[in-house]
Order: C-alpha cells, then sequence, then structure tokens
C-alpha cells in the first residue's frame, strides 16, 4: 500500500512544503496576462473570421515571452526553500537522493501540466466569449497543448537544475530572462531556423504550425503548416538530457551546495594550532596588543560600505548578456523590415530598445534590487546592520547602488545601439538626441530601482520582486497606451528612452517632476517600513 | 561598581496570552559581567533584541549610558555598544576582513581596531578566507569580533559560546571575565548554561515566561539554594520549560 502511493506522497508532501507560499500564483499571473493579451488583440470584428487560429498564432508567442521567466521564478521558489533552510542535509538524511529528486520533477510536471490545461480552456472560453466563428478544431488545439507542456516542462527541468546548483538565485533568474529575451529574439529571426530549433527557448517558435498572411500592412489570413525542422526530435532530446543532466547535477551536490572549486578540507579552526596556549588566560587580550602591529597593516577600502557589499556577486551575468540579446534582436528585425522602416536611427532605437524596456529592463532591475537587499535578509544580519545605520542611509544606500548599475545598464544599451548601427552601415552621424534618451531614462530608471528596492526590502523572496517586475512592465506599456505614462516608474523610464517612439514630444518637466516624486516616495516609505517594524531574521 | 549603565522600566513586548516580555526593571551597573540567565524560550533575546532597538517596545523605557533611548539618540548611544544577538551575521560571499571591514565602516572605526580584533578572536590567519567556508566556531569568533570592533563601552552578547569546542568556550569566558578590567567594560551575556554563568557573572538576572524572576549578585542567588543550578531550578519553577 505504501509503495503504491509513493507517487503521491511524495507529490503531497511538496505541496505541503509549498504551503502558504501562494506559488500557484507565479503561474496564474502570467496565465491571467496571457489571456488578457490575446485576447486584446481580437479588438477587431474581423479577426473573429479567424479567431481561433489567430489565436494559435498569437500564444506561443505569448508563451515563448512569459513561461521562461514564469517558470524560472517557480523553480526558484520551490528549490531555495531548501537552500535558505538548510534542509538539504535533513532530508538526505530522511530519503534516498533519487527519491527527493523525483518528488521535486513529479511537482513540477504537475504544475506545467495544470498551467498547459488552465492555457487551453482559457483559450476556449476566450473564444466562446468573444464568438469566434467556426468549431475549434480539436486535434489542432491538442497539439498545442501537448507542445506546450512539453517544452515549459523542459524550461522548467533546466531551470530547476540552475536552482539546485546555484544557491545564489540570481544566476537562475536571469538564466530565465535571458531565456525570455532569447526565445522572443529567436521568434523574429527567420534567417537561422536552426538557432531556434536548437536551444529549448526557441522551441515555442520552432513548433508553430500556424503561419500568417501579410501584407500590406494588413492580416489577411492564417493557415496550417507542416515545420519540417524536427523540432519535436530536439524537444524530446532536450527532455531527457535535462532529466538525467539535473539527476546527475543533484546526485554530486553537496548538502551545504555545489562546489566549484577543488574542495579544500573541512575548515580548519584557527585556534587549533594555539589550543595548549589557550590555557593561559590572559593570553588573549595581551596578544591582541602586542603582536607585531607593524607587520599587520590592514586598511579599510575607500569605496562605500554598499560596493563593498556587492563584491563578487554575479549581477555582470544579466548585466551584460541580457542587453546583447536585446541588441541582436533588435538589428535583425530591423534588417528584416527595411521595407517598413525607413528613419535609420531612429527607427533601430525602436528596434533596440521597445521590447528590452517593457519587458526586460524592470525584471533586471528587479534581480539587482534583490541582490542588494537578499544580503540584509539571510542569516541574523538585520541584527548587525541595524545596530550600525541609520535606516534613511541602509535605504539611500541600497538605491543608489541599484540606480548605479541601471545608469551602466543603460548606457551599455546605447554603446551597443551606436556599435550596432555603425556596423550595419549607417551613414548618418549619430542622432544628438540620444544623450536626453539616455538622461531621461536614467532618471525614469531611478524611479523603478526606488520602487524595486522598495518591493525587494518587504519581500524576502529573491524570485517574487523580479517577477513582480514583469507585469509592472506589461502595465507600463497599457498606461503608455493611454497616455498616462507618468502613474507607474516602469512606463516612465521606456517613455523617457523613447522606446515606442523617438520622436515622441515628451513633457520633460512632468517626467522629470514624477520620477523625482516616485524615488522619494519609495525611499521614504522603505525608511518607514524598516523603522516602524520589528526586526526579523531567519 | 557606579551607577546602572543600562536601566529598563517596565519594559513590555507583547499583550495578553502572547507575553514575550513581561514588565522587566533590568539594572546592570557598570563594569560588571551581567549574566542574564533563563529556559529556552524565556525572553532572552527577545530583551536583548529590545535594548538594541532592533524591537519596539510594547510598553516601557530603556536608558543606556543615563540617557533615555529614543528614536532619535539610538544610533548614537548603540555607537558605544557592541552586540551579538542569536546566530552572528555576516556575507558569505565576502572574507572575513572584508565583513570586518563594512563593519568598520559603518560604526566608523580606524582601520587599526580590525587587525586588533582579529587577533584577539584569532581569526587573523583566515582572514582573508570567505566567511561561508568558516568552521560554525569561526563565525561565531567573527560574531565577537564584530562586536568588539571600535572598543565598545558596553557589550551585549546573546549565548557567545555556541558552536564553539571546549577551549573555545574557555578562551571566550576567561576573556569576557577579564574585560571590566583590562577594556572598562561592561558585558550583558545570556546564556542557559548555568556552570558557565557561575564562572564568568559578578550580577545575575534570571528570565522566565518573559518576565524577571531575580536580580542580583551571584553571590545572593547561590545562597538560596545548595547549588546555583538547585537555586535555578527552584525559581524557574524546576524543569517544566527546561
Amino acid at each position: 500500500m505504501i509503495y503504491h502511493n509513493c507517487f503521491l506522497s511524495s507529490l503531497s508532501l511538496e505541496l505541503e512544503k509549498t504551503r502558504r507560499r501562494r506559488i500557484w500564483m507565479v503561474l496564474a499571473a502570467p496565465l491571467l496576462v496571457i489571456v488578457l493579451w490575446a485576447g486584446h488583440t481580437m479588438n477587431d470584428a474581423r479577426f473573429l473570421a479567424f479567431g481561433w487560429m489567430m489565436t494559435l498564432f498569437n500564444v506561443p508567442l505569448l508563451n515563448a515571452i512569459l513561461i521562461p521567466t514564469a517558470v524560472a521564478v517557480f523553480a526558484s521558489r520551490m528549490i531555495d526553500l531548501e537552500h535558505k533552510g538548510n534542509t538539504w542535509k535533513l532530508l538526505e538524511t530522511l530519503q534516498d537522493k533519487s527519491e527527493i529528486y523525483r518528488a521535486k520533477v513529479l511537482y513540477g510536471m504537475t504544475a506545467i501540466f495544470l498551467f498547459s490545461v488552465m492555457e487551453l480552456a482559457a483559450i476556449l472560453v476566450m473564444g466562446y466569449v468573444l464568438g469566434f466563428e467556426g468549431t475549434p478544431d480539436l486535434w489542432a488545439l491538442g497539439l498545442f497543448f501537448v507542445q506546450t507542456f512539453a517544452i515549459s516542462l523542459n524550461l522548467f527541468l533546466l531551470q530547476m537544475t540552475l536552482s539546485l546548483i546555484f544557491s545564489n538565485q540570481a544566476v537562475a533568474l536571469c538564466t530565465g530572462l535571458c531565456g525570455s529575451m532569447a526565445g522572443l529574439f529567436l521568434m523574429y529571426v527567420p534567417q537561422w531556423p536552426l538557432l531556434r530549433t536548437l536551444v529549448p527557448w526557441g522551441h515555442y517558435g520552432a513548433s508553430m504550425f500556424v503561419g500568417m498572411d501579410f501584407a500590406q500592412n494588413r492580416i489577411n489570413e492564417f493557415y496550417y503548416m507542416r515545420q519540417e525542422n524536427g523540432c519535436a526530435f530536439f524537444i524530446a532530446g532536450w527532455f531527457f538530457l535535462l532529466l538525467i543532466g539535473g539527476w546527475i547535477a543533484f546526485r554530486n551536490m553537496d548538502v551545504d551546495g555545489y562546489h566549484f572549486e577543488p574542495r579544500r578540507s573541512v575548515p580548519i579552526d584557527s585556534a587549533a594550532p594555539d589550543r595548549t596556549a589557550a590555557s593561559d588566560n590572559t593570553l588573549l587580550c595581551s596578544k591582541a596588543k602586542d603582536l607585531r602591529p607593524a607587520a599587520r597593516r590592514i586598511t579599510i577600502p575607500r569605496l562605500p560600505a554598499e560596493l563593498i557589499k556587492i563584491k563578487r556577486t554575479p549581477i555582470w551575468l544579466a548585466f551584460l548578456v541580457l542587453p546583447l540579446i536585446s541588441a541582436l534582436i533588435g538589428t535583425a528585425n530591423y534588417l528584416n523590415n527595411l521595407g517598413i522602416l525607413t528613419s535609420t536611427w531612429h527607427s533601430l532605437w525602436t528596434q533596440h530598445t521597445l521590447f528590452f524596456c517593457y519587458f526586460f529592463m524592470p525584471p533586471l532591475i528587479g534581480v539587482y534590487a534583490s541582490c542588494l537587499w537578499r544580503l540584509e535578509h539571510s542569516g541574523s544580519n538585520w541584527n548587525l546592520i541595524l545596530v550600525s545605520t541609520p535606516a534613511l542611509r541602509l535605504v539611500l544606500g541600497k538605491t543608489a547602488v541599484c540606480c548605479c548599475i541601471t545608469f551602466l545598464t543603460l548606457g551599455w544599451v546605447c554603446l551597443l545601439y551606436i556599435l550596432c548601427g555603425l556596423s550595419v552601415g549607417f551613414v548618418q552621424p549619430v542622432p544628438p538626441e540620444l544623450l536626453e534618451w539616455f538622461a531621461c531614462g536614467v532618471l525614469g530608471g531611478c524611479a523603478v530601482c526606488a520602487m524595486q528596492c522598495f518591493l525587494s526590502l518587504v519581500i524576502r523572496s529573491f524570485a517574487v520582486p523580479v517577477g513582480l517586475a514583469l507585469p509592472c512592465g506589461f502595465a507600463g506599456l497599457a498606461l503608455t497606451a493611454k497616455g498616462q505614462y507618468y502613474l507607474l516608474p516602469h512606463s516612465l523610464m521606456s517613455v523617457g528612452l523613447r522606446a515606442n517612439n523617438p520622436d515622441l514630444k515628451v513633457n520633460t518637466v512632468q517626467l522629470v517632476g514624477c520620477s523625482v516624486l516616485f524615488v522619494v516616495l519609495f525611499s521614504l516609505l522603505s525608511v518607514w517600513y524598516i523603522e516602524s517594524r520589528d526586526v526579523r531574521t531567519q | 561598581m557606579n551607577a546602572n549603565i543600562i536601566e529598563t522600566a517596565r519594559l513590555t513586548k507583547g499583550t495578553g496570552s502572547n507575553m514575550r516580555v513581561d514588565h522587566i526593571d533590568l539594572r546592570v551597573p557598570e563594569g560588571c559581567v551581567y549574566g542574564f540567565l533563563g529556559p529556552n524560550g524565556a525572553g532572552k533575546t527577545t530583551t536583548l533584541k529590545l535594548l538594541l532597538g532592533l524591537l519596539k517596545p510594547t510598553d516601557g523605557t530603556i536608558t543606556l549610558f543615563g540617557q533615555k533611548m529614543t528614536a532619535h539618540n539610538r544610533l548614537a548611544l548603540l555607537r558605544h555598544t557592541g552586540s551579538l544577538i542569536e546566530s552572528p551575521g555576516f556575507y558569505g560571499h565576502l572574507t572575513g576582513l572584508e565583513n570586518l571591514q563594512i563593519i568598520a565602516k559603518l560604526k566608523k572605526v580606524p582601520a587599526g581596531g580590525i587587525a586588533n580584533v582579529l587577533e584577539t578572536v584569532r581569526l587573523y590567519e583566515q582572514k582573508d578566507k570567505k566567511v561561508k567556508q568558516y568552521s560554525l566556531g569561526m563565525k561565531q569568533r567573527l560574531g565577537i569580533a564584530m562586536a568588539l570592533l571600535g572598543n565598545p563601552r558596553v557589550l551585549i552578547l546573546d549565548e557567545p559560546t555556541n558552536g564553539l569546542d571546549p577551549a573555545g568556550i574557555q578562551e571566550i569566558r576567561e576573556f569576557i571575565k577579564n574585560l571590566p578590567v583590562l577594556r572598562q567594560m561592561t558585558v550583558l551575556v545570556s546564556s542557559h548554561l548555568l556552570s558557565e554563568m557561575e564562572q564568568m557573572a559578578d550580577m545575575v538576572g534570571i528570565i522566565n515566561h518573559g518576565a524577571l524572576i531575580f536580580q542580583g549578585t551571584m553571590a545572593a542567588l547561590e545562597a538560596q539554594g545548595d547549588s546555583l543550578e538547585d537555586a535555578f531550578l527552584k525559581l524557574t519553577g524546576g524543569g517544566e520549560s527546561l
């Protein structure tokens, strides 16, 4: 009987562990966005004629953007709780390692399965509510379901392994973000079809079976097509590779995390060699005073404390890679659409920044902010830090560092833009407005930093604030479309950068005023939060 | 022994059934080692956190160095204290030295003090190792070094010998015992290890279920029973919560 229920019991155990973590929201939120977005694109009665096919055309794109990040957050949430609670050493005395691994995989598989079912159901409901013409093609929907499930499962396995190996969850989350970016990129680059067949993030695009006939700026119709790229084999191959690779990685993991450096022997307690001397009671105090002070010269670096703290943090990873992917997408997309896009430098700018600013920059800033506050959230560091630092200085320090990294990121974006423009062969000089876009973008970026810092301070999880940044980016896009961009920091940044329209006339006073207002507001909220709350340590 | 360097009046945290610290009047005279005793979960750590302003008291006042602690002068007063509460706080990806440099910066202490405290806790040779590679005892030593940095007038230590081996325990005990004389420090140290307290504390406060049930000299406490253990168990109502 016990053996019989092994499957269910390990699953219920995992469910028990994630109680009160609202982990289902991590997948429910993107589902909601996908449905709203897909529904929103049906804004023309003309589209209802081919509604079912159009939805099947649109949703894989949304999946490719949203699912990698959502799955990254999901996997990180369920793995990080073991890292944080230091529970591996406990679990491994109770269960076989393969059992733990199997339970985690089963849990993720069930969640992804439910997500895929819900997405399918949502599409059906949407179709009937909006009144799509004709009956849904069950074969097509079934195929879509299987694809979503299989591809997302692969991504889950990948993210889970990353979250296992790197106890610093920034690595896994940045990979998720880069994956989202890459998925979008590969969707738009038809030149290298092999590329999207190869990597797991490209599979949403590679396995699409609905094509669009788009001519004269107008959608004419949709048609079924057969992908001859052997994508199914790659999906299956990745599944086995990730499943087995993840298991090998997990099996080699030590209870206190993964060791990349060749393992040193157990740390030597420095007191050991002096053990005999320890009985000399006054030694401790006298030794401290007269031990060759000249030979022991220690200085304090002039760097601000907040900068010393982020030494050896892998922030640079996302920092370098994400803008690079974005620049590659932008340039490729520009080259593909030379027919429609003409105003060279300005067109290229939109291509470079549009997706990046709305969908990727906010979570990236979220990662920065989470990295910074995680330092204080871990262990009993709050006890340490709050007896020596005023809350205001702490908050301003964190926000300032976050703003500096954002400044550098946007600077890197601009540099890539100029490099790409030159390599494409533009003859006109680099537009001088770029400086203004950059300045306004950084200012808006500071507002996002202040908000993300506040979120990462209040929410102790690493992944949740990063995940929240994604819907905020979408909300920013919606607000910009309505002309109310000043209501949310995320849209301030994008509008400041002129991400959707370089020729946009922006009310600078309003932009600057709102950005400063947001920075002040969220900084004060953070200070108030620290000062009014009792310290909580883990 | 002079005036009280730490005083609390009706210090309270929590209400009703969730009373964690119940109207405590702590009196810590200057220049002594004050042992703060109590069974697990009696409210020792909560009281120490209240003293440092890490928790907001529900009621009551705290007086440090003769000044009433307020939100405004809290950090100015705490500049003259060093503390180690619960387990030591540290940034694991940084080395022991880098951790101390950060604390020195925050406490505005000159760099010379760092080598000094590293020597004191015998971590000098290990200072360039990442703290996450430290053993439990080394982390504890680092925590003590952080508390000692800047030669504070008051040292507040919450079970400082946690995780140390017998030699380390003895070393820290002797070190604490000598602090009032050698460095003119007052030490408030919590523990549930009676024998340890017996050997280093001049003054004792016993807390049970959030209430201070004894405060006085070690000699006065020992006079209440055949031994310290006997006296302690009598006061805390036997082994029920131990």
